[in-house]
């Protein structure tokens, strides 16, 4: 009887601590360095004229953002179209500037904190713990993903992307290719402008319509950002092949998955655009790991 | 003492195997009801762990203690392999529900395996030194004979 209460109480305790092991102590935790990345088109010779800024776009010299709101799939999807005159203008944020688990904030903060002009989520990389993980040049995670894709989105320094897969191509290969930003979500959504996923392909076990984020790249620094509301009865969300046929019809060449579900959102003018759904559907914004953000 | 009195006694003292056989029955139905309940709020993701989280307690703990229970045929544990064998089973089944939570999650951790490899470890323990004690007893009583 004195055992089965002793080991009653380690295992319970046991329990309680990977529970709050992974879903709330922070840990594992480094600061972001400035990285030339940062001062990138920042020379302070040249003239910026004042951006013309409206409810759904913002223009400037170096950088254009067009917002749509289309309805397809019985869906409220946000298509914002970003063309840049230079790549560091798209930018990666972390929840209080530092990579960890469970360090995190919402989008809407996120933003505000780094000065961005437009966000979206990221791959909320501090959920899992495994996957590449590279921001602004830095390397915080060369572990290949214990989850069923091992597709990762590459950004370079030039503003290229490319999808690749962790099994076949190690952290140093992309650093020594000039890798700038590394994600670990996926799938690819559309490669060399074919859809790369089939009706069977969902996040891990996911089978149902759900709202999604995706990035996308249409031409040289010519991108897609792309939202989807769902878990509402307005918007029940999309499929990754429905997600991945929307950004094929944009023109994308390459495209890919962020996380979604909850996490999903898209702010601009210091507003969130779309309707995150926080613990099943209440409409609030989730607190997640990083986000991708249009900023100088 | 002839030989159904005999029988009676050792059903008698196999009664005590009632309560595991309830304890284990009642988890098994509850961890059914519980792994039905959260993949309704799961938004369709599912987890093969929490599907069948009822057979971590109804398979390794439910059948077996039926079976001792019930038959003659299988020899009374005793009570270090019974301890460590129903630790196994129940540190088996909180990793299997911690899997279940964190693969509808969509994350991992490295505590949930540790106290799944412990489990089986115990499990396999209490399951050696059962055959060791069951294959001492039978050598005794063939000895005797």
């Amino acid at each position: 009887m004195l055992w089965a209460i002793v080991f009653g109480l380690l295992l319970t305790a046991s329990a309680a601590w990977t529970l709050l092991d992974t879903f709330v102590l922070p840990s594992n935790i480094v600061s972001m360095e400035k990285t030339e990345d940062d001062r990138e088109g920042k020379d302070s010779d040249v003239f910026y004229e004042e951006p013309v800024i409206t409810d759904t776009s913002y223009h400037d010299n170096d950088i254009s953002i067009e917002i749509s709101q289309i309805r397809k799939y019985d869906t409220d999807i946000y298509i914002a179209e970003v063309i840049l005159e230079n790549p560091s203008y798209l930018k990666t944020g972390l929840a209080n500037g530092v990579f960890g688990r469970n360090i995190v904030d919402t989008t809407s903060s996120i933003a505000e904190e780094n000065n961005a002009i437009f966000a979206i989520n990221g791959d909320y990389y501090g959920f899992r713990t495994s996957g590449y993980v590279m921001r602004r040049g830095q390397v915080f995670r060369d572990s290949i993903s214990e989850l069923s894709y091992t597709e990762d989105l590459v950004i370079y320094k030039d503003g290229n992307m490319e999808i690749i897969d962790e099994i076949y191509t190690s952290m140093e290969e992309l650093q020594e290719k000039g890798a700038r930003e590394v994600f670990s979500f996926g799938p690819g959504l559309v490669e060399n402008g074919e859809v790369s996923v089939s009706k069977f392909d969902e996040v891990d076990r996911s089978q149902e319509m759900n709202p999604r984020t995706a990035i996308g790249q249409a031409g040289p620094l010519h991108y897609f950002l792309v939202v989807s509301d769902g878990r509402t009865k307005q918007s029940p969300g999309m499929s990754l092949l429905q997600l991945a046929q929307v950004m094929q019809e944009l023109g994308c060449e390459t495209a890919y998955n962020l996380d979604g579900g909850g996490s999903s959102a898209i702010w601009f003018n210091g507003k969130i655009l779309n309707k995150p759904t926080t613990y099943g559907k209440v409409i609030e914004e989730r607190s997640i790991s990083d986000i991708v953000y249009i900023g100088k | 003492m002839s030989i159904s009195e005999n029988k009676k006694n050792e059903a008698r003292g196999r009664d005590v195997w009632r309560m595991p056989v309830l304890i284990y029955g009642g988890y098994s139905l509850f961890l059914l009801i519980f792994s039905l309940v959260y993949q309704i709020f799961a938004h369709g993701v599912h987890s093969f762990y929490m599907t069948w989280l009822p057979c971590f307690t109804f398979i390794p703990g439910f059948l077996p203690m039926l079976a001792v229970w019930k038959t003659s045929l299988v020899p009374e544990p005793g009570e270090l392999s019974s301890d460590l064998y129903h630790a196994g089973v129940a540190a088996m089944t909180v990793s299997a529900l911690l899997r279940g939570i964190f693969e509808i999650a969509g994350t991992t951790s490295v505590y949930q395996r540790m106290m799944m490899q412990a489990g089986i470890i115990l499990l396999v323990a209490g399951l050696l030194i059962y055959l060791f004690q069951s294959l001492l007893r039978l050598f005794k009583y063939a000895g005797r004979s």
